[in-house]
């Protein structure tokens, strides 16, 4: 597993790159949600969770809608690192990450969407106070990430990477709780 | 942050760096006329919902390849009006006056 810093110069956050892909996790996320044709594919294929969760019945409102929330959202992310308020950002994924201290699972979304909830993800693990590591993300339109494979697929990766950097002895304390129940 | 974090992550960092700002900066940079390609694409898929039809079917109605289709719907094509102007005809929708609205 190979790792980038997102933006030169501050050690804040940083993002997996695998091999073989053209980009990192993070950059990857924000070029799907500005990618008309996998918005047009990935909500078509989950219309009906679009409409029994968030009772939206266009696609085209899910894909503007989306559009506009990744817009925000990036600027989010190119904000944060700067204040080094990360953590203002991302917030535990569960309540057992809200208990470990080391290694936590977390989500950064744009908290103060208007309309209804983002249903947009980035998923990071917290290696310190501030600092972070994409794994993934994910259009999320149900309450839970086991409910569907493309969000389950995000919880894997998160596993995947806290399991190696814990593999590779970056850290002593073992603060894994294995609760992985979004709230 | 700690030195032996960082450490680790700079011994294990890609030879390829991140594309994230760049990319974003592009994004800003073209934003406007963006939305407005994306507003016919967002005709385009209502049209397609509305009628229940598939990428083969528009390419059909316009007389295209569905990659064609595909790249008209990407969400950053510009756009001729000479363009704009077929797929209105074809497909008998209204594209401009969403964009404009």
């Amino acid at each position: 597993m190979k790792f980038v810093r997102i933006i030169p110069g501050y050690n804040h956050l940083w993002a997996v790159k695998e091999e073989g892909k053209d980009t990192d996790e993070l950059s990857m996320l924000f070029r799907q949600w500005s990618n008309f044709n996998y918005l047009l594919d990935f909500f078509f294929a989950n219309l009906e969770d679009l409409k029994s969760f968030f009772k939206i019945e266009k696609v085209s409102d899910a894909i503007r809608d989306t559009m506009e929330d990744a817009e925000e959202l990036e600027r989010l992310v190119l904000d944060f690192p700067y204040t080094e308020q990360l953590d203002g950002l991302f917030h535990p994924l569960s309540l057992a990450d809200n208990r470990a201290h080391e290694m936590t699972r977390e989500k950064a979304r744009n908290w103060e969407r208007q309309q209804h909830p983002s249903w947009l993800r980035i998923y990071a693990i917290r290696i310190e106070p501030n600092v972070y590591i994409v794994t993934g993300g994910a259009i999320k339109l149900t309450a839970t990430m086991q409910e569907r494979e493309h969000t389950q697929k995000e919880l894997d990766k998160l596993n995947a990477c806290r399991d190696y950097l814990k593999q590779n002895g970056v850290f002593d304390q073992d603060s894994f709780v294995d609760f992985f129940e979004e709230d | 942050m700690k030195q032996k974090t960082l450490d680790f992550l700079e011994a294990h960092q890609s030879e390829q760096p991140s594309t994230f700002i760049e990319d974003a900066k592009w994004r800003q940079e073209n934003e406007v006329w963006l939305k407005w390609s994306r507003g016919i694409a967002l005709s385009i898929v209502d049209y397609m919902q509305e009628n229940g039809l598939t990428r083969s079917d528009i390419a059909n109605k316009l007389g295209v390849s569905p990659q064609y289709v595909s790249r008209i719907l990407s969400g950053n094509t510009n756009f001729s009006f000479k363009s704009i102007a077929e797929i209105e005809r074809k497909l008998g929708i209204s594209c401009m006056e969403a964009v404009m609205a």
